[in-house]
C-alpha cells in the first residue's frame, strides 16, 4: 500500500498535470510525454514552473530532461523533498 | 547565405552556422529520435560541407546554430529563408534540438526576434509535418496560428505526408512577446552551466 504522504504528492502532481495539459487526470492514470500530445516542450516548461512553485523547489535541466512521464515526475519531487 | 547575425538570449543564442558545423547537424539529422519528419539532406560530414558551401551564396537564407551560452555547447539548429522582401515574410524550420536540451523554447523565442526585430519583417510562418504531434503541439502551445493545411508536402521512403502551414505575425509577436519572454527567462536557469 502506498505511504499516505505519497499519495497525498501524487495527487498534487496529477492535479497539477491536469492543468497543464487541460483535461482531467486520475488518479490511476500514469501520462507521458509519449502518449500525450498535449506534453510538448512549451508545456513541459510550464508544467515544471507549476511544480517549482507548488512545492517550493528549483529543479535542474538534467532533472527536468529526465521527465518522461507522472511517476517520474512523482519520484523526483519525493525525492527532492526528503533530501 | 553567410551572415553575421547573432541573437543573444538568457541562456542561448542564435549565431551563425560556420563549415566547422557540418559534423555536428550530421549528428543531429541522422539521430532516428530526430529526423522522422525531415527531409533526408546530407548523411556524411562531406555532404553536408558541400551543402553549406552552397547555403553560403544562396541570398535570404540564415542558417542558425543554437548554443548555449554559458558551456559554448551546440544545442541544435534552425533557420530562416525563403525570404520575401516585398511581403515582408519568411519561413523558419530546419528546427532541431539535440535530445535532453531544453532549447526549444528560448530557440524559438530568439527565431521571431531575430525575424521582426532584425530582420524587420511582417510575418513568419513554419511548415509542420501533421504527424510530427509534439512539434505541432509546441507551436499551437506557442501560439501560433494555424493558416492551412498543404496536401502531400512531404515524401519520405515513398510515403507522402501532409504539413500544417503555422504564421505568426508581427502584432501577434509582439502581444505574446512579454509573457513568453519571461517563461523562456525563467526556464533559462535551467540550462546555465
Amino acid at each position: 500500500m502506498a505511504h499516505p504522504q505519497t499519495t497525498s504528492l501524487r495527487s498534487d502532481v496529477h492535479r497539477l498535470l491536469s492543468q497543464a495539459l487541460g483535461r482531467p487526470v486520475g488518479d490511476a492514470e500514469n501520462p507521458s510525454r509519449e502518449t500525450e500530445a498535449r506534453w510538448d516542450s512549451f508545456t513541459h516548461v510550464e508544467l515544471v514552473f507549476l511544480l517549482e512553485d507548488h512545492f517550493q523547489l528549483r529543479f535542474e535541466g538534467r532533472e527536468i530532461a529526465g521527465l518522461r512521464d507522472a511517476a517520474d515526475i512523482v519520484r523526483l519531487v519525493e525525492a527532492r523533498l526528503a533530501a | 547565405m553567410r551572415h553575421s547575425l547573432t541573437v543573444e538570449g538568457h541562456a542561448f543564442r542564435l549565431r551563425p552556422v560556420e563549415l566547422s558545423d557540418a559534423g555536428f547537424i550530421v549528428e543531429l539529422r541522422t539521430d532516428p529520435l530526430r529526423n522522422r519528419y525531415i527531409h533526408r539532406g546530407a548523411v556524411d560530414v562531406r555532404a553536408q560541407e558541400d551543402w553549406l558551401e552552397e547555403y553560403f551564396q544562396r541570398p535570404g537564407d540564415y542558417y542558425f546554430v543554437i548554443e548555449n551560452r554559458s558551456t559554448r555547447e551546440r544545442e541544435g539548429t534552425v533557420g530562416i529563408y525563403d525570404l520575401d522582401l516585398e511581403a515582408r515574410a519568411a519561413e523558419w524550420g530546419r528546427w532541431i534540438v539535440r535530445s535532453g536540451s531544453l532549447a526549444a523554447l528560448e530557440s524559438a523565442c530568439l527565431v521571431y526576434s531575430a525575424a521582426f526585430d532584425v530582420l524587420d519583417l511582417d510575418s513568419v510562418y513554419c511548415r509542420t509535418i501533421l504527424e510530427n504531434k509534439p512539434a505541432l503541439a509546441f507551436q499551437d502551445s506557442f501560439g501560433v496560428e494555424r493558416t492551412r493545411l498543404l496536401p502531400r508536402y512531404f515524401e519520405r521512403n515513398g510515403r507522402w505526408m501532409d504539413a500544417v502551414e503555422g504564421r505568426l505575425t508581427r502584432a501577434r509577436w509582439m502581444a505574446m512577446r512579454e509573457n513568453t519572454m519571461a517563461k523562456a527567462a525563467r526556464a533559462a536557469a535551467w540550462s546555465v552551466g
